[in-house]
């Protein structure tokens, strides 16, 4: 019952904070942006395909890389996030293969391999976008890692997380983003 | 309670803190927003151009409502299109209306956003902070106070908030609603489909009870029945009392009217027993008799030690919800969606093996495999469930050996199995007699590193697998560890009421406390909404639950095996030993 | 006197009894004792590992994965002990190291688990049973 308040709770602030602004304040942000350095833990994960992906490999490399952490039957934010994805695929055409997309299960019971590669199809992903699982043990300290640790999927954020390849800093996006608004911030870490 | 609600919203509002300050409403912004609104109304763009409803029989306003509403399908066979997050182009049929309003359409709560219901009913009447009737009652008005107040919508502002996202007030919904193109005739049949949406209340609910049943089929040991039946029947009975303890007692009344609401609190609860006599093939007649005579709102465990398959098709065509039977082999189905399951049964113990051995698999060195199964239906599932997941992944197949009925494994066949086939890994699907034909491979100087049995299957041997095969033998186990489960034990007590666990079997008295428990949850959340979709939506959008037996149940819209796990385990050394895991739950 | 006497001797016999019943009860006690006695339970919690393999002809990544596999399992959701109510975990040890033998699977490197271990006890601070 606590539960449930707690996230009717935070689910009204954010209905009520993403009203949209008028014109006249269209300049602020519907999205909150910092800066930060995280230590990504040293684990083995699994793609759509099966692979066995090194979590720190894939990151520490000369793309810019964007995490998220979505789930399969997720029913209001990741469908958002993941579109967000697809689409700046399409906008960055082929300056799409300078970014690594990473999707990052949080419900590894139901996401198997399948599950994940059936969800990018649903959203047309191009080559450079990968849903990883893993253990929930190594998904929960890669969360912990991101500070953005979710005791349940069903309360999890809406967050975006910018590697860039240059200074290894993060740009943490917590809030959805409009497409624009997302290529900005993908322009800013200075790959594209 | 109340208490703790408090804390949280304040401890919210601080953490939100910032964009109360960044993003406010003043005056001026209101009329900003109204004008905003207003200006995209008279645009035109979103006005549709045909108000006057459709005229196409309900039949095929169901059929073509239901394939926008769930698939984001027009008419026409097009996807929809829309857009998302202001400028994000998106097909309809990945953000269908389903997605987040779910089968019922009463809403979701997810991830910090609120949907709000889109039945008909609902839609038509203004929202207020509250919910009519159950003002008072503090879940109800939780749900209610946090959504904005709005007028009744009519079938123009419907359709206006379809397509461009403002509601009757010139608000505009959050961003993760997106706009749809959806003009004409199509936005007609969608309107009308919504108005039929969670219309009725579904079958066995009236205003003093709701009505349940469980199938029992016959011949299941009795045992095994009254395991399924007794705490199931203690939730029913409890409830019961509830109702007429609140009817003498203004302080129950009170306790019982803000946790349930005075309308599921005076409700009593009935359940029936639906006995199925003969051959499987009969059975749907006599369900279709039971339910005629006894229309009720869902079916609670249930029973079968064989087929169950007739029962689901059952609830998928009469859209009755069964939450939870005690079967070995249930329905595997990606779509169904009326009976929920605890596991994938048996099977599920031969798809860990296969993910444990595909885990490992750089061990394994792409040597082969092999897979000796007892030929019966318990050795079958659990095989066949290896295979899939195997051979699914691009494996080369297991070499496969059936043990006849009655024929022991021995260990001069095993042993020839591996001189001829010089497997890296052996599985074995069988009960306890085979373990002596593993022990004595096992003493041998060359075997392979790797035997896997289910433990369920070997039952109370596995504590007695002798010292040169323990530490090589692998075994499927789909529950709690034991040790870790003694915790449990408390909760059960309040079910048994001085009586002993041992007089039940414990493994189903334990599925029958999960069913009891989780149809009481659901219940709790549903706001007086009986409808039977609205059930299972509640139940998808569960947070994971820890109750006996299974490590862990977790739940998401359209997901229908609550355990999804199986722990790898081995016994530990020495005289009093214990099982240890060699796996986590899920195995990747 | 004998009045006094013999309320003396009822308030004796009284205020004996529930000793007496103790006694029993310890002494039976006593023998059970090594048997009923709860074994301290201790868990483990990881929180990360390492993997160092014995040579450079071994597959460091599926070493890494392996070792990965064994320190979770070894690790407990402690949802599973806090849920139930009545139980509490107390730390007593921080970053602990563990070291998992991997040989009988055919691994030869080194597989340490970093984990932090807890004592499972009964709550008795706030919870009755």
């Amino acid at each position: 019952m606590t539960g449930s308040f707690r996230k009717t709770m935070m689910a009204a602030m954010l209905l009520l904070l993403t009203l949209p602004l008028p014109q006249a304040q269209a300049a602020a942000p519907r999205y909150e942006r910092s800066v930060h350095n995280f230590s990504i833990p040293d684990i083995v994960l699994v793609n759509q395909d099966r692979k066995r992906v090194r979590l720190k490999s894939i990151i520490d490399t000369e793309k810019m890389v964007i995490v998220d952490f979505i789930y399969g039957t997720c029913t209001t934010i990741c469908p958002v996030l993941s579109a967000g994805y697809a689409n700046l695929q399409r906008k960055l055409g082929k300056d799409s293969e300078k970014v690594h997309l990473i999707s990052i299960t949080i419900d590894p019971e139901n996401d198997t391999p399948e599950v994940m590669k059936e969800y990018l199809e649903r959203y047309r992903s191009k080559p450079g976008w990968d849903f990883l699982t893993g253990s929930r043990q190594d998904i929960n300290r890669v969360m912990n890692a991101f500070d953005s640790y979710f005791r349940d999927k069903m309360d999890h954020k809406p967050l975006t997380f910018i590697h860039s390849p240059e200074d290894g800093t993060w740009i943490r996006l917590y809030g959805l983003l409009s497409g624009k608004d997302f290529i900005k911030e993908c322009e800013k870490v200075g790959v594209l | 309670m109340a208490c703790s609600a408090a804390k949280t919203l304040s401890k919210n509002v601080k953490k939100w803190g910032f964009y109360n300050v960044s993003m406010s409403f003043s005056k001026s912004r209101i009329a900003l927003v109204f004008f905003f609104a207003t200006a995209l109304c008279l645009s035109g763009r979103l006005v549709s151009s045909a108000w006057a409803g459709t005229d196409l029989p309900p039949e095929k306003i169901q059929e073509l409502g239901q394939k926008m509403y769930r698939d984001g399908v027009l008419p026409s066979g097009e996807s929809i299109k829309a857009f998302v997050s202001d400028d994000v182009p998106v097909d309809g049929t990945a953000f269908t209306c389903v997605s987040c309003h779910l089968h019922s359409g009463m809403g979701s709560i997810e991830g910090e956003v609120i949907t709000p219901p889109t039945n008909g009913r609902i839609l038509y009447e203004p929202r207020e902070p509250f919910i009519k009737g159950y003002e008072h009652v503090p879940s109800f008005s939780n749900y209610a106070k946090y959504l904005p107040v709005r007028p009744a919508y009519t079938d123009q502002t419907l359709a206006e908030l379809i397509q461009g996202g403002v509601d009757p007030t010139g608000r505009s919904v959050l961003h993760v609603m997106p706009r749809y193109d959806i003009y004409g005739k199509d936005m007609d049949i969608l309107i009308a489909y919504l108005k039929t949406l969670s219309d009725h209340p579904s079958p066995g609910v009236s205003k003093e009870q709701i009505k349940f049943a469980t199938v029992i089929v016959e011949g299941t040991d009795p045992q095994a029945v009254k395991s399924m039946l007794d705490p199931i029947q203690f939730g029913i009975d409890r409830k019961n009392a509830l109702a007429i303890a609140a009817g003498n007692n203004d302080r129950v009344a009170r306790m019982g009217y803000n946790m349930l609401g005075p309308d599921l609190m005076a409700k009593k609860f009935t359940l029936s027993h639906w006995i199925l006599k003969g051959a499987p093939e009969t059975w749907r007649a006599q369900l279709e008799d039971y339910y005629q005579n006894e229309p009720v709102f869902a079916l609670l465990g249930g029973i079968s030690a064989g087929d169950w398959a007739p029962v689901h098709h059952f609830c998928e065509d009469k859209h009755l919800p069964n939450l939870f039977p005690v079967v070995d082999y249930p329905v595997l189905s990606d779509t169904d969606w009326y009976t929920l399951y605890l596991s994938r049964g048996i099977r599920q113990e031969g798809e860990a093996a296969a993910r444990y051995l595909m885990s490992i698999q750089s061990l394994l060195k792409d040597g082969a495999i092999l897979q000796v199964y007892r030929d019966s239906r318990r050795g079958q599932a659990l095989a066949d469930g290896f295979r899939q997941i195997w051979n699914a992944a691009g494996n080369t197949a297991a070499i496969e050996v059936t043990l006849p009925p009655g024929e022991k494994l021995t260990k001069t066949q095993l042993q020839q199995l591996l001189n001829k086939h010089k497997p890296v890994a052996v599985i074995v699907w069988d009960d306890e007699t085979a373990l002596p034909a593993l022990t004595e491979v096992a003493t041998e100087k060359s075997h392979p590193n790797f035997f896997v049995t289910s433990a369920t299957w070997l039952d109370q041997s596995i504590y007695s697998v002798p010292e040169p095969l323990r530490g090589f033998l692998y075994m499927t186990y789909p529950y709690r560890l034991p040790q870790e489960e003694a915790r449990f034990k408390n909760l059960l007590n309040k079910v048994l009421q001085g009586k002993s666990i041992a007089q039940y079997d414990e493994k189903i008295f334990k599925k029958g406390y999960i069913t009891n428990q989780m149809i009481g949850d659901a219940l709790m959340e549903m706001r007086s909404e009986y409808y039977s979709d609205f059930l299972l939506d509640t139940i998808g959008m569960m947070e994971d639950t820890y109750l006996p037996l299974y490590e862990r149940l977790t739940f998401g819209p359209g997901q229908r095996y609550a355990s999804k796990g199986c722990f790898i385990v081995q016994l530990s050394e020495g005289d009093a030993p214990k099982l240890e895991r060699r796996s986590e739950w899920i195995i990747k | 006197m004998d009045r006094f006497f013999m309320t003396a001797l009822i308030l004796l016999f009284i205020l004996t009894l529930p000793a007496c019943a103790q006694t029993v009860q310890d002494s039976a006690g006593v023998q059970e004792a090594a048997k009923a006695k709860p074994e301290v339970e201790y868990v483990y919690v990881s929180k990360g590992y390492r993997y160092d393999p014995v040579d450079a002809t071994e597959d460091a990544d599926a070493g890494l994965f392996l070792c990965g596999t064994r320190c979770n399992a070894l690790s407990v959701d402690y949802l599973n002990i806090t849920t139930p109510g009545g139980w509490r975990m107390l730390r007593v040890a921080k970053d602990h190291e563990v070291s998992i033998d991997l040989k009988k699977m055919g691994i030869k490197g080194n597989c340490i688990c970093i984990a932090d271990q807890y004592v499972v006890k009964v709550n008795d601070l706030y919870m009755s049973k």
